[in-house]
C-alpha cells in the first residue's frame, strides 16, 4: 500500500454505499468520496498542479476539506493544510515558503484570499469547493486569481487520474512553531503517515461498523489518525461540531448521538467533559476505545475518565509532528494513590525510540535522556530549511549505517518495565492546549512592537491546560495590555498570545547578563 | 450595568474578544468562536458569583449560551426563582 489514497480506493471498492465522512446532517459514502475527489484531482492537473507541488487546503474542517485532502493527493501533490482561524500574515508567510499556487478553499475565506495575493504570495488560483457562504459580491479580487467556481469541478472526469505515486513522495507539510519565529513545515511522505496509521487501524482494529470522531482541526497531525484509519477500516468519520467542542454536556451528548466508537483528541476535551459533561458511570456505550495524545492527561482526570466509561480501553499516544506517533501507552487500571503522569510507553512498529544521556552515552533505565526516534515514520526535514532540518534530523548516535534520526528535545526515562516515561524539554518549547508553542515565536512577535523595549515569555503550570503563557514586557510611551493583545493577533495564532501579561521597569538578568527566566517563573522578577 | 452589558463587558474584557461593535446580544458566541472551551467555564464561574446562581453541568447547552441574550434569559430565569 504505498499511498494514503490508496486507503480511500480501496474502501470505495468495498464500501461504495457506507458512509465515509459525517458533517452535521451532510455526509459522503465512500464511493461519493472517491468520485468527488477524483474530480478536484483533475481540476488540479488542469491548473497546473504536478507531482511535488504544493496546494494549499484553507477551509474549516468539514466534508469540503476531507475531499481536498484526498484530491490534492490524487493529483500527486502535497497538502498544506492552513490553520482557518490564524493571522493571514502567518498564512501569507506558509503560502510564500511552502510556494502555493493553488488554494483549495471555500467562499467564506474569499477576503484573505485577497490579502494572501496583496502580499505578494505565489497565489494564482482559489479552487472553491462548496456552495455555501456565496458571497453576493466577491471582495476586488486581483486579475492574476483565476477563481475556479463548484461547478467548474463538478465539470471534470470522476475517475481517478493516472498519476502514478511511490511510498516516499511527500503527502502534506504541517507548519508548527519555531523558535526564531517563523513557522517551521514538516515534510512527511506517504510512507511516514502510513507507517503510524496501519499501525494504530490494526491496534484498534478498525472495522466498518466504527465511527471515529474528527476533534483535531487538519492542521494538527491527530488527525491523520481519524481521516486515514477511518479509510483503511471503512468506518464512518464523525466531524465533531462547534458546540460539541466548546460545551462539554454537548461533547457527551454527540458522542452518544452519533454513537461514536472511537474517540481521539487533546486530553483537555476530555478533562472537561469529567468535569462538566453530566456524565454517569457506564455513559457512553458506544465507545470502546479512548485516544489521546498532545500532552500529560492529568491522572486524576483521566482517572475520573476511567471510572465513568469503564467500558472503554484507553491509550496514550505520544510523538511529536516530526515522527507522526512514535510510542503509545496502553493504560491499566490506575490506583486511587497514584499521583504520578502516565507513561508514554513503547515504539510503534518500525520505530526504535532511545534516550541519550548529557554526556552523550545510550540511556540505561532509570536515567534521564533525550528522546531520539528512528524508523518509518520520521519526517524528511523541514521544507525548505536545511539549517533548521539538519539540527533536529542527525546521524545515528551508535550506528555506522542508516537514515538520520530525529532528536525529539524532549528528555525522557526509561523504566524497568520497558516504558518511557516523559520529564521535561531541553529547550524553551511548551504545550498548552495540545498545541505546541515555541516561547522564542511568541517574543520574536512581542519584539516586533516598536515600544517593547525587553520581553521574556515564561509559563505558569495549569492543571486542565497543561502551561498558561505569560509575558514579561519592558515598554515606553505608555503602552497597554490591550494594544500587545492586538498586535499579538495579527502575527501568532491565539493559543499562543499570552494570557498574562506583566509589566516591568526591567527584566532579571543573570551573572552573564541572560535574562534570569527562573527568577521570572518564580514570580520574583 | 445590567446582565448584558456584565456579559458582554466579560467576554470584551476578561474572554479577550476583538470584535468589538459586533457583540451583540443574538451574536452566535460558539459557532463563530467568540468563546472556546475553557472561555465557557469561565463565564460560568463569572455568572456563579456575579449573580449567586448555579449552573448545573446539563444547562451547559447551546440553548442557553449560544448567544447572550440566551444567557440573560437563564440569568433572568434563576434569579427570579
Amino acid at each position: 500500500m504505498p499511498a494514503l489514497h490508496h486507503l480511500l480506493r480501496s474502501a470505495a471498492e468495498v464500501y461504495a454505499e457506507r458512509v465515509a465522512v459525517r458533517d452535521g446532517s451532510r455526509s459522503v459514502t465512500y464511493g461519493q468520496l472517491d468520485t468527488w475527489s477524483n474530480r478536484v484531482a483533475h481540476q488540479l492537473i488542469a491548473l497546473g498542479v504536478e507531482r511535488g507541488d504544493r496546494v494549499g487546503i484553507y477551509l474549516e474542517k468539514s466534508l469540503e476539506s476531507i475531499v481536498a485532502v484526498y484530491g490534492i493527493l490524487k493529483a500527486g501533490g502535497a497538502y498544506v493544510p492552513f490553520d482557518p482561524h490564524a493571522p493571514t500574515a502567518r498564512l501569507a508567510f506558509i503560502a510564500d515558503n511552502a510556494q502555493i499556487r493553488v488554494l483549495v478553499t471555500g467562499w467564506e475565506k474569499s477576503d484573505a484570499w485577497e490579502e494572501l495575493v496583496r502580499r505578494g504570495g505565489p497565489l494564482r488560483a482559489a479552487v472553491v469547493l462548496g456552495d455555501a457562504g456565496r458571497p453576493q459580491d466577491l471582495p476586488d479580487l486581483p486579475d492574476s486569481l483565476l477563481i475556479v467556481t463548484p461547478a467548474d469541478v463538478a465539470a471534470r472526469p470522476s475517475e481517478a487520474p493516472s498519476i502514478r505515486c511511490v511510498d516516499v513522495d511527500l503527502a502534506y507539510i504541517l507548519y508548527t512553531s519555531g523558535s526564531t519565529g517563523e513557522p517551521k513545515g514538516v515534510m512527511l511522505t506517504h510512507r511516514n503517515a502510513l507507517t503510524f496509521v496501519d499501525w494504530a487501524a490494526d491496534l484498534c482494529s478498525i472495522r466498518p461498523d466504527d465511527r471515529l470522531s474528527s476533534h483535531a482541526p487538519l492542521h494538527f497531525d491527530l488527525s491523520i489518525f481519524d481521516v486515514f484509519a477511518a479509510a483503511k477500516g471503512g468506518a464512518a468519520l464523525v466531524l465533531v461540531p462547534p458546540e460539541a467542542f466548546v460545551l462539554p454536556t454537548e461533547t457527551a451528548r454527540f458522542i452518544d448521538r452519533a454513537g461514536i466508537s472511537i474517540w481521539y483528541s487533546v486530553p483537555t476535551a476530555l478533562s472537561l467533559m469529567v468535569q462538566r459533561g453530566g456524565l454517569r458511570r457506564g455513559a457512553l456505550q458506544s465507545l470502546r476505545t479512548i485516544l489521546f495524545a498532545g500532552e500529560v492527561f492529568p491522572i486524576k482526570y483521566l482517572r475520573g475518565l476511567m471510572s465513568l466509561i469503564p467500558h472503554a480501553s484507553y491509550i496514550n499516544l505520544y510523538g511529536p509532528t516530526e515522527t507522526n506517533v512514535c510510542t503509545y501507552y496502553e493504560v491499566p487500571e490506575l490506583s486511587p494513590e497514584r499521583t504520578e503522569p502516565i507513561p508514554i510507553g513503547a515504539a510503534i512498529d518500525d520505530v526504535e525510540v532511545f534516550t541519550v544521556t548529557e554526556d552523550g552515552r545510550r540511556g540505561r533505565i532509570g536515567e534521564a535522556g533525550e528522546l531520539y526516534v528512528r524508523g518509518s515514520s520520521v519526517m524528511q526535514g523541514y521544507w525548505n530549511d536545511p539549517a533548521r532540518s539538519a539540527m533536529a534530523l542527525v546521524p545515528h548516535p551508535f550506528l555506522e549505517f542508516g537514515d538520520p534520526v530525529y532528536r525529539t528535545g524532549d528528555i525522557a526515562c526509561l523504566g524497568t518495565d520497558g516504558m518511557y516515561t516523559l520529564l521535561g524539554r531541553r529547550d524553551q518549547q511548551i504545550k498548552s492546549r495540545g498545541y505546541r508553542i515555541e516561547l522564542g515565536e511568541i517574543e520574536t512577535a512581542l519584539y516586533a512592537h516598536p515600544s517593547v523595549v525587553e520581553c521574556a515569555v515564561t509559563v505558569v503550570p495549569d492543571q486542565l491546560v497543561t502551561n498558561r503563557v505569560k509575558a514579561h514586557v519592558v515598554v515606553r510611551d505608555g503602552l497597554e495590555e490591550a494594544d500587545l493583545i492586538r498586535f499579538c493577533s495579527e502575527r501568532i495564532p491565539s493559543y499562543m498570545i499570552p494570557e498574562m501579561f506583566e509589566f516591568m521597569d526591567r527584566l532579571p538578568k543573570t551573572s552573564t547578563g541572560k535574562v534570569d527566566r527562573r527568577l521570572l517563573s518564580i514570580g520574583r522578577g | 450595568m445590567n446582565t448584558e452589558g456584565q456579559l458582554r463587558s466579560f467576554i470584551v474584557d476578561e474572554l479577550r474578544w476583538e470584535g468589538g461593535e459586533t457583540l451583540t446580544a443574538d451574536y452566535p458566541l460558539i459557532t463563530r468562536g467568540v468563546v472556546d472551551s475553557l472561555g465557557i467555564l469561565s463565564i460560568v464561574s463569572f455568572i456563579e458569583s456575579t449573580f449567586a446562581v448555579q449552573i448545573q453541568d446539563e444547562e451547559l447547552v447551546p440553548e442557553h449560551f449560544g448567544t447572550i441574550a440566551s444567557m440573560v434569559r437563564l440569568i433572568d430565569a434563576k434569579v427570579a426563582a
